[in-house]
């Protein structure tokens, strides 16, 4: 009987195909995604695609334009801006990637406890947010960076406990948003115990936000280390990363514009495909929009 | 007494003097109350096994927080509600998840009452799954599927995830969650109010088919007093916050006693054209919760209020057998319709135009 | 009588709406006409698409995704689809008034009852503030409100529910308008409200001359208001008829089902009456008579071919191939041709 009157309704596609069908199916997605793997890649084979070391200084190639063996040119110690520019993909996209992260990860379990149980803890964690987001970013970013010291991994702690009062505040609104839902009071009508409740039922649903504001950070994340690395808080020379690039090359701008212009462009086109895609997943994960 | 006592012994759920109390508080540093929504404000009844009790009410009148309460979903200001021998109000945790495998709800929207992120298998599954009934995964599967015929959907629905489905669907997979830990009482919040109407009737029937064959008890929470007339066996008139008048279904609609309970009948559209209308029709909104009038509650809108109305509350009493109304002029004759308060004489000045031919 | 003298004439309106699964039909083939002062209710579930019916007549379909695939909306002599944006605005709010489910939502909580009706007022009238405030008085009185003058410089937060639907037929009645198109404007309500909002209704189709076209999912409503009614099941026109024709004898195996499976509150039956199953997906109907795959009667011919809308009786039109004993027809008879005759 059930089957007469019942249409047949086809199997769902699984939740990350059908995202992943949707930010392909739209080409300035597919070129934001496709200028991430390149980073990725670039990242990941550096020491095989690099053409030259980053380190090795020649004085007597120093400042040239781009073309021949330096196809980006060369710095004023005669480094191949190229190298050096694939060489901070690395620094950039680790800190990048990371520091949201673990910001992200972080601030989920603290902003769905809160919101979830409320009472005291609640309230200190509200307040210290309130606190934290009282500075702006970049300088919260550089007070956190200045009071550990220099240093690659200094700059991802700074950035992630930057990053951290925001994904808290998204990760309460949520939960109390969700904690309303009744499916969630279905759960626990059904005897679902609290822990069972958030990891089942809250943060599955609140997960989707969170990476795309995580992607979002990601952007703001490679803007905010190339700016501790060119106050001289970042990565610290000789390492390459962008920031230091263009500090670098700040200080020898009438010899060579091309660090500058290089590393720049690389910061501006990874901020770009990154923002890209971030917006492109929040469309795709609203619910709204899912049929 | 002793048929109070008869009566409470083969009752499932006992609900005495329930109150749910919302504090308004101001003040940024020391937050004082300033005053109180009193959503359930005193609300007693039993709900004896396989039956059907229903809480009818216009919205805001603490029906939705009077079955949120018995589920111990929201925290009880003050009362008791005494279920299968427990204290459900004491009850300590754990205690309290033994005595929610018989005691189950299902929800308004079927929409929202379902985590979208689920398959099916894993709704259903999930009463089963916390409450350590089969464990093998297996028989889960199977149970699940058993659920899904009993609720008249098929076995391959159960890899599909609740958007894919209808409102009736969904609501039929709601109940199948419900259903599953094969509980004594369902807590039904306006179960069909979100369903078009041939999709209602599905359920109705379908709710009524599964009290019969597993002896089930619904508390029926309600704003639609056709449906009620249906499948209820008792009805509870709720307004602001209590009881006004509780019986049995035949009573109460033949001879509804409360003056509030006579205008809500009189009020409910009638499918007929050339049905005779006889409408009582109540002066202004419902008041706030925050601001519940003095003495009878029901006395701003009243059409029988006098002075003893604005000072005294009054009694749930028995005006028949088993048939009881909280009003100090309770009579099974309705209210004489006269003029109305806002718009006199418009029922005679409705010309019939013709406009077809 | 001729064509001319009807007020709206709805003919073979399609409105289409293009979405990534798919053309949605919402409204598929609808004709029919309503007169000076008349009130036609049109009844069907949620996606039948009797809002967007009344959202095409009002020009409130947002293009794209919605399109207009074909057919005309004559009101006064004109065609709605073929006017301008422009000359669309002048005719909302003051020819054709609509009001909606919402009443919460439909005021903007910042302005004042008086600058809300002052302003829709002015908007069309060439009037002074004083005479705008005037007439805003007026049409409160109209809706019942007993405290008028005082009322009109309350904010909406201070009404309730039932108050602020009186103020939103207010304001649609504020420039008298020929066709107030009520979409579900009680569903919202508790019963005891909407008896008041219906008594309302009630009163102004002799007060007031605007012909009045009620939406609503409510066959009890429709029996208390309307005198004429038009019965829509996925996108299509099944039946339409006088009011107490249609719940005396209704044709279509639709109207049947969905009157038996009410629950009336002066009846008692144990089982209720259903529909089985469940309205078809909109990106996907079923072939020939949209009704086929839940209807007790349905034949090879209805699974086939669509049946058209036929006079079965006086004043009385429905779309079922029962009507013809399951064979097909040369001459549908379309409402507008039976009205001609």
């Amino acid at each position: 009987m059930a089957d007469t009157t019942i249409p047949q309704i086809p199997l769902a596609q699984s939740q990350m195909r059908r995202v992943i069908c949707e930010l392909i199916s739209n080409k300035v997605t597919l070129v934001g995604l496709i200028i991430i793997g390149a980073m990725l890649l670039l990242a990941l084979l550096t020491p095989w695609i690099a053409p030259h070391s980053p380190y090795v200084q020649n004085a007597f190639n120093a400042n040239q334009a781009p073309g021949g063996t330096h196809l980006w040119g060369t710095d004023h110690f005669g480094r191949d801006v190229l190298s050096r520019v694939i060489w901070g993909t690395r620094v950039s996209l680790l800190v990048g990637i990371g520091a949201p992260l673990l910001a992200g990860i972080a601030g989920t379990f603290v902003g769905t406890f809160a919101g979830y149980y409320g009472g005291w803890f609640d309230r200190i964690v509200m307040r210290l947010v309130d606190l934290l987001m009282s500075f702006p970013t970049l300088l919260l970013g550089v007070m956190i960076a200045a009071a550990l010291g220099p240093g690659f991994s200094n700059v991802i702690a700074a950035l992630s406990i930057a990053l951290f009062p925001r994904f808290i505040r998204l990760a309460r609104a949520s939960t109390l948003t969700l904690c309303n839902e009744p499916y969630v009071e279905a759960a626990i009508a059904a005897g679902r115990s609290s822990s069972r409740v958030i990891t089942k039922h809250i943060i599955p649903n609140l997960i989707g936000p969170i990476i795309v504001m995580a992607t979002l950070w990601i952007a703001t994340a490679i803007r905010l280390e190339a700016s501790l690395s060119f106050l001289g808080l970042g990565t610290q020379p000789p390492s390459p990363s962008w920031g230091n690039i263009i500090r670098d090359g700040m200080n020898n701008i009438l010899g060579t514009p091309y660090p500058i212009i290089f590393a720049g462009l690389a910061i501006t086109v990874s901020v770009l495909a990154f923002n890209m895609v971030g917006d492109a997943l929040r469309d795709a994960l609203d619910p709204e929009t899912q049929v | 007494m002793s048929r109070e006592e008869q009566q409470s012994a083969e009752s499932l759920l006992q609900v005495r003097d329930l109150v749910k109390h919302y504090p308004i508080r101001e003040g940024i540093f020391v937050p004082r109350e300033v005053g109180r929504v009193r959503a359930v404000d005193g609300v007693s009844f039993n709900v004896h096994e396989s039956e059907t009790l229903a809480l009818v009410g216009e919205s805001g009148c603490g029906k939705s927080t009077t079955g949120r309460l018995i589920l111990r979903l929201i925290a009880t200001t003050s009362g008791q509600i005494d279920f299968m021998g427990h204290d459900l109000i004491q009850v300590g945790k754990r205690a309290l998840r033994t005595v929610r495998r018989d005691l189950q709800i299902v929800f308004q929207d079927p929409y929202a009452s379902l985590d979208p992120r689920l398959r099916v298998e894993d709704i259903i599954a999930e009463p089963l799954e916390s409450f350590g009934l089969l464990p093998r995964r297996k028989e889960r599967r199977e149970r699940v599927h058993e659920l899904l015929h009993e609720v008249g959907l098929s076995s391959y629905h159960a890899d599909r995830y609740p958007h894919q489905f209808s409102g009736g669907q969904r609501q039929r997979i709601g109940i199948a969650r419900a259903l599953a830990v094969e509980p004594k009482l369902i807590v039904a919040d306006e179960p069909v109010s979100a369903l078009d109407v041939s999709t209602q009737s599905q359920i109705i029937n379908l709710m009524q088919d599964l009290q019969e064959r597993h002896g089930l008890s619904f508390l029926f929470i309600s704003h639609d007093l056709t449906v009620v007339k249906h499948i209820a066996h008792r009805v509870a008139v709720m307004y602001l916050g209590k009881i006004v008048e509780i019986a049995d279904k035949q009573s109460l609609y033949r001879t509804p006693h409360h003056p509030y309970t006579q205008a809500l009948l009189s009020a409910v559209p009638k499918p007929d054209p050339s049905a005779h209308r006889q409408r009582i029709i109540l002066k202004d909104d419902v008041p706030s919760a925050s601001r519940i009038p003095t003495g009878c509650r029901f006395h701003t809108r009243c059409p029988l209020a006098d002075a003893i109305c604005r000072e005294q509350e009054p009694p749930l009493k028995e005006v028949a057998g088993g048939h009881h109304a909280a009003c100090h002029f309770a009579s099974p004759f309705p209210i004489p319709v006269h003029d109305r308060p806002t718009m006199p004489g418009v029922e005679t000045s409705v010309p019939i135009r013709q406009n077809i031919r | 009588m001729s064509t001319i003298e009807r007020l709206l004439e709805v003919h073979d309106l399609r409105t289409y709406f293009d979405t990534k699964h798919g053309i949605v039909q919402s409204v598929d083939g609808v004709s029919f006409g309503i007169d000076k002062g008349g009130c036609l209710g049109v009844v069907g579930e949620s996606g039948s698409g009797k809002s967007v019916t009344a959202l095409s007549i009002m020009r409130l379909i947002q293009t794209p995704p919605g399109r207009f695939a074909s057919g005309t909306i004559r009101f006064c002599g004109e065609d709605l689809l073929a006017k301008p944006e422009r000359a669309m605005r002048k005719i909302r709010g003051k020819d054709i008034s609509m009001i909606f489910q919402e009443p919460m939502t439909s005021l903007n909580p910042v302005f004042t009852i008086g600058n809300q009706i002052t302003e829709a007022i002015r908007l069309h009238n060439d009037v002074t503030l004083a005479q705008a405030r005037q007439r805003a008085i007026e049409v409160l009185d109209l809706v019942g409100i007993a405290d008028s003058g005082r009322l009109i410089d309350q904010y909406p937060h201070h009404l309730s529910g039932g108050m602020r639907q009186r103020v939103m037929i207010a304001m649609a009645l504020s420039c008298s308008p020929k066709l107030l198109i009520a979409d579900e404007p009680t569903t919202a309500l508790d019963v005891t409200i909407q008896a008041q909002i219906l008594d309302l209704l009630r009163k102004l189709r002799s007060e007031v001359d605007a012909a009045i076209m009620l939406v609503t999912h409510d066959l009890g409503v429709i029996a208390e208001v309307v005198d004429e009614v038009l019965v829509m099941y996925a996108g299509k026109v099944v039946e339409h008829a006088r009011v107490q024709t249609l719940f005396d004898a209704p044709q279509h195996p639709y109207t049947v089902g969905l009157i038996d499976s009410i629950p009336k509150i002066d009846e008692t039956r144990y089982r209720l009456k259903t529909i089985e199953g469940t309205v078809p997906n909109p990106t996907d109907f079923p072939p020939g008579c949209r009704f086929s795959t839940r209807c007790p009667h349905a034949r090879d011919i209805c699974r086939g071919e669509e049946p058209p809308l036929l006079k079965v009786g006086e004043h009385h039109l429905a779309a079922c191939w029962k009507n013809t004993d399951f064979r097909p027809v040369r001459q549908p008879e379309a409402w507008g041709a039976a009205n001609v005759s």
